[in-house]
C-alpha cells in the first residue's frame, strides 16, 4: 500500500524531536543508576553524577551476595509465576462466567468484585497478615501468592469480563447447540480466543506481584524468603546502604523485568507490530 | 455485560467458576474491610484488646490539619488523569503512524512501567537530588539548582507527574495502540480521502472508536492513584518535605504502623473507602452506557 | 556438687529431646549492614560465641528493615498474630512503652548484670522511662549528637584547629570564614541536620529539666530553645547550611560526605553509624573535634551533651517458648565480651560500664567522653510513639520550606509534644 504521513517534513522532525526527549528522560534516570552502581564508596561523594573514574563491580558482588539479591530474585522467580498461573485461572473463570454465563444476582456480584479492585493495600494489610498467621502461611511462599492473587484478581476479572462480554453471544450459543459442556466451551473455544488478553492480565499480574510490597513485607518475615522488591526495599532505609551498593542492587533487581520485556516483547506489547501506514 | 433479560439460566456452573475468586475475596478483602469498619470505632494498637470509642475517631480527624492536607494532596494527584490521557492517547497516535522507530520508543518507554514503584521510587530519590544527573544538567544549563525533593509544590507535582503520567505511559502505549489497531482500517482510508489530517483523525477517528478503552484508562488511572501510589511515595518522599506529599493512604500508614493508631488510622481508611465507592459508581454508570 | 551432677544428668538426658530443637530467632534492624564497620559481623560473632556456649542452640538472626517505621510494621504484624521472633530489637523509649504489652519483664533475668549498666540507660529501657518500673530491654548501645568539625578545613579558613566555636558569636564567624575560603562550613542531610541540632540545643537549654517538656513543666516557647532554632534559621539564610544538602538523605549519604572531607562541620552521632571512630578512621584521628553544642550568652547551661541513654536495645517477646534462653542471649550480647565485640567493631558506646573502655587512640572520643558528665535526656526520645516522624515534618516546614516563622514554629513544637 502507499505510505502517506499526514505530518509534513517539519512536523515529522518534531515528532522526533518530542520522542528523543522523552526517550532521553526515561534513561537518564538509569544512567544515574548505572554509573553510579560503578563507583566506590569514596569516590560517589565528590563525583556523583559523571562516568566514575574507574569502573569497579564490587558493589555488584556486594549485592548480589552479601546483600542476598540473587536469592531474593530466585524466591520471585518461585512465587510470582505460581502466583501468575493461578490468578490467570481464577481470572478467566470469572471472567467467563460475568461475561458470558446468565445467573442471579451476577451484576450484583460483578459491581461488588470491581468495588474490590479498587480497594488500597494498607487498608487490608494488618488483617491480611492477621488472617495468614491464622492459617498457619506466615512466612510460606503459598501464604503471600494467595494474598496476592486475592488482591489482584478483581481487577484482573475486571478486565477479563469486558473482553468476554464484547465477544459475540453467537459463539458460545452454538458451542452450547452442539452440546459442549461449560468447562469445554470456555476451555477450548474462549480460551483460545482471549488469548491475547490472557497474554495482557498475565503481564498486567507479573508486573504487579513482581514490584509488589505491603503483603510481602508482612507475611514473608525470614530474610531467606525475601521477594527481590521486598529485598530493595529492605535495603534502602534510615541505615541504609550507601548509594552505589543500593545502585547494583537496583541494577541486579532491574534484570529479570527487562529480560521478561526482551523475551516476551511481542505478548506485551499485545502483537501489535506494524504501524497503521504499513498494514 | 449483556442484558440477561430472556435468558435462561446456566445452573450452578458459573458459581463453580466463580467460587475460588469470591472465596478469596470473602477472606481477604471483605472480612478486612468489615474489619477495618468496625475498628474505626475503637482505640487499638493493632493487637490486643481495644476500647470502643465510637466516633471519636472521626471527631479527631475532622479537626486534624494532617488529613485536610492528605485530601488536598490527593486531589492533585486526581488533576493529573486528565493529562496523562491526553499525552497518553497524543502519542500514541505519533506512534501509530508509523514514525521511524516507532518500536524502539515504544519499548524504552515502556522499561519505567516495567521497573514498578519500588524500583522507581528509589531511582527517583537518587535523580532527583540536589546532585543528581538532572540537576547538573540543569545547573550546567541555567546556573541554578531546582530543589525538586523540598519545595512542597515541586515534590507534589513531580510525584503527581511521575506517578500519573511517566510511570504509566509506556502501559498507556500498548494499550492504546492495540485497541486502535483494532479499528477497522477503512474507517482511517475514509478520513485520509476526505484529506483528515493528524489531529483530525485522532479526534475524528481514534478517539471516538476507542471511547471504551479510554474510559478503562481512566479508571485504571483512579485506582492508581487512591490505592497503588503508596511504595512509590514511601520510596521517593515519604510524605514530605513537611506533608507536601502527604496523601491519604500514606496517611493511613504513618498513622498505623508509625503511631500505632490502627483505630484513628481504620478512620481515615473509611474516608477513602469512600472515594472507592464513588470511583466505583462512576464506573458502573460507564458501564451501564456502555450497555446500551 | 551433687546439685552440679543431676544438673549434668538432667541435661544429657533432655540434651536430645530439646536442645537440639532450641532455634532463636532474634530479629534486628541492624543486622544488614554488612559494610565494613557495620553491625553484622560482630553480630555473627556473637551469636557463633552463643551457640559455642550453649550447645544446640541455633541463632536464627534475621536482617529486618532498617527503615524504622516498616520495622515496627512488622513488629505490629507478629503482635497482631501472636507469634514471631523470641528476640527483637527496639529503640527504647516510646517504641518500646508502645510495645510494652508484648515485652517479657527482664527484672528476673538480669539481676546479676543491672548493676553493670549506667542508671541512664536502664531508666530509658524501663517502661514509661521511670526507673523502678519494670526493664523492658537491654542496651546494646547509648546515643548522642554533637557537632564534629575537619581540623584540616579550619586551619585552612585561618581557624583554630585547636579550638572548638563553642558559642553562637564564635559559630557564626567560623562559618564566615569557612565560607569565604570556599569551604562548606556545615555537610547537611535531610532532615536530621536540623533535627540533631535542635536536640543537641534542647540539651543546653533546659539542661537536667528536658523530661519537663513532656510533662509540661518546662516549654519550647522557652526564649533560649527559641534562639536556637532563629539561629538554624540564620545558618540556612547565610547559607552555612548547605541548601543543596537539604535534598540529600542524612543516612548514609551526608555522613559519607563529611567522611571524605564535604565539609567543615557536621551534627553527627555518638553511636551506631555516622560517629567518632568513622569520621576519625576516614579523616584521621588527630583531625577531627568535636563539640556537644553551640552555647547561647543567655543560656544557663554550657556544653551540655544531648544523650539517650539507650540508643538501641534487645528485648524477649512474650509468645516465645524460650523466654529464659532468649533473655540469656539478651545479656550475652549487651553485657562482657559480647559488648566488647559490638563496640569495638562499629565505633558504638556501649553504656555497660564493665564493657566500657579500651579504644584510646582516639583523642576525640576522649573528648566525647568528658562531656558525657554533662549528659541530658533527648527528649525525641521519651515523646510518643511517632513523635520523631511529627517533629521531623514540622522541622521540614519551618526551616526547609519556610512556611512557619520561628514564633509559630516553636508555637506549633510545644502543641506537637503535648499532644
Amino acid at each position: 500500500m502507499k505510505k502517506v504521513s499526514p505530518f509534513s517534513p517539519t512536523a515529522r522532525i518534531l515528532v522526533q524531536i518530542v520522542m528523543i526527549i522523552l526517550v532521553v528522560a526515561s534513561l537518564l534516570p538509569l544512567y544515574n543508576v548505572i554509573s553510579a552502581s560503578l563507583k566506590s564508596i569514596d569516590e560517589y561523594p565528590t563525583n556523583p553524577v559523571l562516568l566514575p573514574k574507574a569502573p569497579i563491580f564490587d558493589n555488584y558482588k556486594y549485592a548480589a551476595f552479601a546483600g542476598h539479591l540473587i536469592r531474593f530474585t530466585v524466591n520471585s522467580l518461585i512465587y510470582v509465576p505460581v502466583g501468575v498461573a493461578l490468578y490467570v485461572v481464577i481470572c478467566l473463570m470469572a471472567g467467563y462466567a460475568f461475561g458470558k454465563m446468565r445467573f442471579a444476582f451476577r451484576r450484583s456480584i460483578f459491581l461488588l468484585v470491581l468495588f474490590m479492585s479498587i480497594f488500597p493495600q494498607l487498608l487490608l494489610a494488618t488483617q491480611v497478615s492477621k488472617l495468614i498467621s491464622l492459617m498457619h502461611l506466615t512466612n510460606t511462599g503459598l501464604g503471600v501468592i494467595l494474598s496476592w492473587v486475592a488482591y489482584f484478581s478483581p481487577f484482573g476479572t475486571y478486565i477479563m469480563t469486558t473482553y468476554f462480554a464484547d465477544m459475540p453471544y453467537e459463539l458460545v450459543e452454538a458451542a452450547r447447540i452442539d452440546g459442549a459442556s461449560q468447562v469445554r466451551i470456555l476451555v477450548s473455544i474462549m480460551a483460545p480466543l482471549a488469548l491475547p488478553m490472557i497474554a495482557t492480565i498475565a503481564i498486567i499480574g507479573f508486573q504487579s506481584m513482581w514490584n509488589e510490597l505491603p503483603f510481602s513485607m508482612l507475611i514473608l518475615q525470614q530474610e531467606s524468603l525475601r521477594t527481590v522488591t521486598l529485598g530493595i526495599a529492605v535495603l534502602r532505609g534510615e541505615y541504609g546502604l550507601r548509594v552505589p551498593i543500593l545502585s547494583a542492587a537496583l541494577v541486579i533487581a532491574m534484570i529479570v523485568p527487562l529480560l521478561i520485556f526482551l523475551l516476551f516483547q511481542r505478548y506485551i506489547t499485545l502483537g501489535v507490530t506494524a504501524g497503521a501506514m504499513k498494514g | 455485560m449483556h442484558n440477561r433479560r430472556g435468558f435462561e439460566r446456566d445452573g450452578a456452573a458459573p458459581y463453580v467458576f466463580l467460587a475460588p475468586l469470591l472465596v478469596l475475596l470473602a477472606a481477604f478483602m471483605i472480612y478486612p474491610v468489615v474489619m477495618n469498619i468496625i475498628t474505626s470505632f475503637t482505640e487499638w494498637k493493632g493487637y490486643g484488646p481495644w476500647k470502643w470509642i465510637w466516633l471519636a475517631n472521626y471527631k479527631t480527624m475532622i479537626a486534624d490539619e494532617e488529613f485536610w492536607t492528605s485530601i488536598k494532596n490527593t486531589a492533585l494527584m486526581v488533576l493529573y488523569i486528565p493529562l496523562s490521557t491526553i499525552v497518553t492517547l497524543l502519542i500514541t497516535a505519533f506512534l501509530r503512524e508509523g514514525i521511524r522507530g516507532w518500536k524502539v520508543y515504544r519499548a524504552i518507554l515502556y522499561i519505567p512501567n516495567l521497573l514498578g514503584y519500588v524500583l522507581m521510587g528509589v531511582i527517583f530519590s537518587i535523580y532527583l537530588r540536589d546532585d543528581g544527573v538532572l540537576n547538573m544538567a540543569i545547573k550546567r544549563l541555567t546556573g541554578s539548582t531546582i530543589h525538586f525533593l523540598i519545595t512542597p509544590v515541586l515534590a507534589i507535582n513531580a510525584v503527581g507527574f511521575l506517578l500519573v503520567v511517566f510511570l504509566h505511559l509506556g502501559f498507556g502505549l500498548i494499550y492504546f495502540l492495540a485497541a486502535m489497531n483494532g479499528i477497522d482500517k477503512s474507517i482511517y482510508e475514509a478520513a485520509l480521502i476526505d484529506g483528515a489530517g493528524f489531529w483530525r483523525t485522532l479526534f475524528k477517528v481514534s478517539i471516538p472508536s476507542i471511547r471504551f478503552s479510554v474510559e478503562f484508562w481512566v479508571v485504571f488511572s483512579f485506582i492508581e492513584v487512591f490505592a497503588r501510589m503508596f511504595s512509590f511515595i514511601h520510596t521517593l518522599t515519604q510524605g514530605g518535605p513537611g506533608y507536601s506529599t502527604f496523601t491519604l493512604e500514606y496517611g493511613i500508614f504513618i498513622q498505623a504502623f508509625s503511631k500505632f493508631k490502627v483505630g484513628y488510622s481504620s478512620a481515615w481508611s473509611v474516608v477513602l473507602f469512600l472515594f472507592c465507592a464513588m470511583i466505583s459508581i462512576a464506573q458502573i454508570r460507564l458501564m451501564k452506557r456502555r450497555d446500551e | 556438687m551433687k546439685k552440679f551432677i543431676l544438673g549434668l544428668v538432667f541435661v544429657s538426658v533432655f540434651a536430645v529431646v530439646t536442645v537440639a530443637a532450641q532455634t532463636l530467632t532474634v530479629w534486628d534492624f541492624k543486622y544488614s549492614e554488612v559494610n565494613a564497620g557495620g553491625s553484622q559481623a560482630p553480630m555473627k560473632a556473637n551469636d557463633a560465641a552463643f551457640e559455642k556456649a550453649n550447645p544446640g542452640v541455633t541463632i536464627n538472626h534475621v536482617a529486618q528493615p532498617t527503615d524504622s517505621t516498616q520495622y515496627y510494621q512488622i513488629i505490629q504484624s507478629a503482635a497482631t498474630s501472636n507469634a514471631g521472633p523470641d528476640v527483637a530489637m527496639f529503640h527504647p523509649g516510646g517504641r518500646v512503652d508502645g510495645f510494652a504489652d508484648i515485652l517479657v519483664d527482664l527484672d528476673p533475668y538480669i539481676k546479676d548484670v543491672k548493676g553493670q549498666f549506667t542508671q541512664a540507660s536502664i531508666e530509658m529501657c524501663s517502661l514509661n522511662e521511670k526507673l523502678g518500673n519494670p526493664v523492658k530491654v537491654l542496651p546494646l548501645t547509648m546515643q548522642g549528637f554533637g557537632i564534629y568539625y575537619n581540623k584540616a578545613y579550619f586551619k585552612k579558613a585561618g581557624l583554630d584547629p585547636n579550638k572548638a566555636p563553642k558559642t553562637a558569636a564564635e559559630f557564626l564567624a567560623a562559618c564566615e570564614k569557612l565560607k569565604a575560603a570556599g569551604i562548606v562550613p556545615i555537610t547537611t542531610g535531610q532532615t536530621y541536620t536540623i533535627d540533631f541540632f535542635l536536640r543537641c540545643e534542647a540539651a543546653n537549654t533546659y539542661g537536667p529539666n528536658v523530661a519537663g517538656l513532656v510533662d509540661g513543666s518546662q516549654r519550647f516557647d522557652n526564649p533560649v530553645f527559641k534562639e536556637s532554632a532563629a539561629f538554624v534559621k540564620t545558618l540556612i539564610d547565610k547559607g552555612y547550611i548547605e541548601k543543596d544538602g537539604l535534598s540529600r538523605p542524612y543516612f548514609m549519604d551526608a555522613i559519607d560526605k563529611f567522611a571524605s572531607g564535604g565539609g567543615a562541620m557536621f551534627v553527627g552521632l555518638l553511636s551506631d553509624v555516622g560517629n567518632w571512630k568513622v569520621f576519625s578512621d576516614k579523616l584521621g584521628a588527630d583531625n577531627l573535634g568535636y563539640f556537644p553544642a553551640v552555647n547561647f550568652a543567655d543560656g544557663t547551661y554550657k556544653d551540655q551533651q544531648v544523650m539517650q541513654g539507650a540508643g538501641i536495645a534487645y528485648g524477649v517477646m512474650k509468645w516465645s517458648k524460650n523466654q529464659k534462653l532468649a533473655a540469656a542471649y539478651v545479656k550475652f550480647v549487651t553485657t562482657g565480651e559480647g559488648a566488647k565485640t559490638y563496640s569495638a567493631a562499629t565505633g558504638a558506646l556501649s553504656p555497660n560500664t564493665a564493657a566500657a573502655g579500651g579504644a584510646t587512640i582516639y583523642p576525640v572520643l576522649k573528648a566525647i567522653q568528658g562531656y558525657l558528665k554533662n549528659g541530658e535526656k533527648d527528649y525525641i526520645a521519651i515523646g510518643y510513639n511517632g513523635y520523631e516522624d511529627d517533629s521531623n515534618r514540622l522541622c521540614d516546614r519551618a526551616f526547609v520550606i519556610g512556611d512557619l516563622s520561628i514564633d509559630d514554629f516553636v508555637a506549633a513544637y510545644q502543641k506537637l509534644i503535648t499532644k
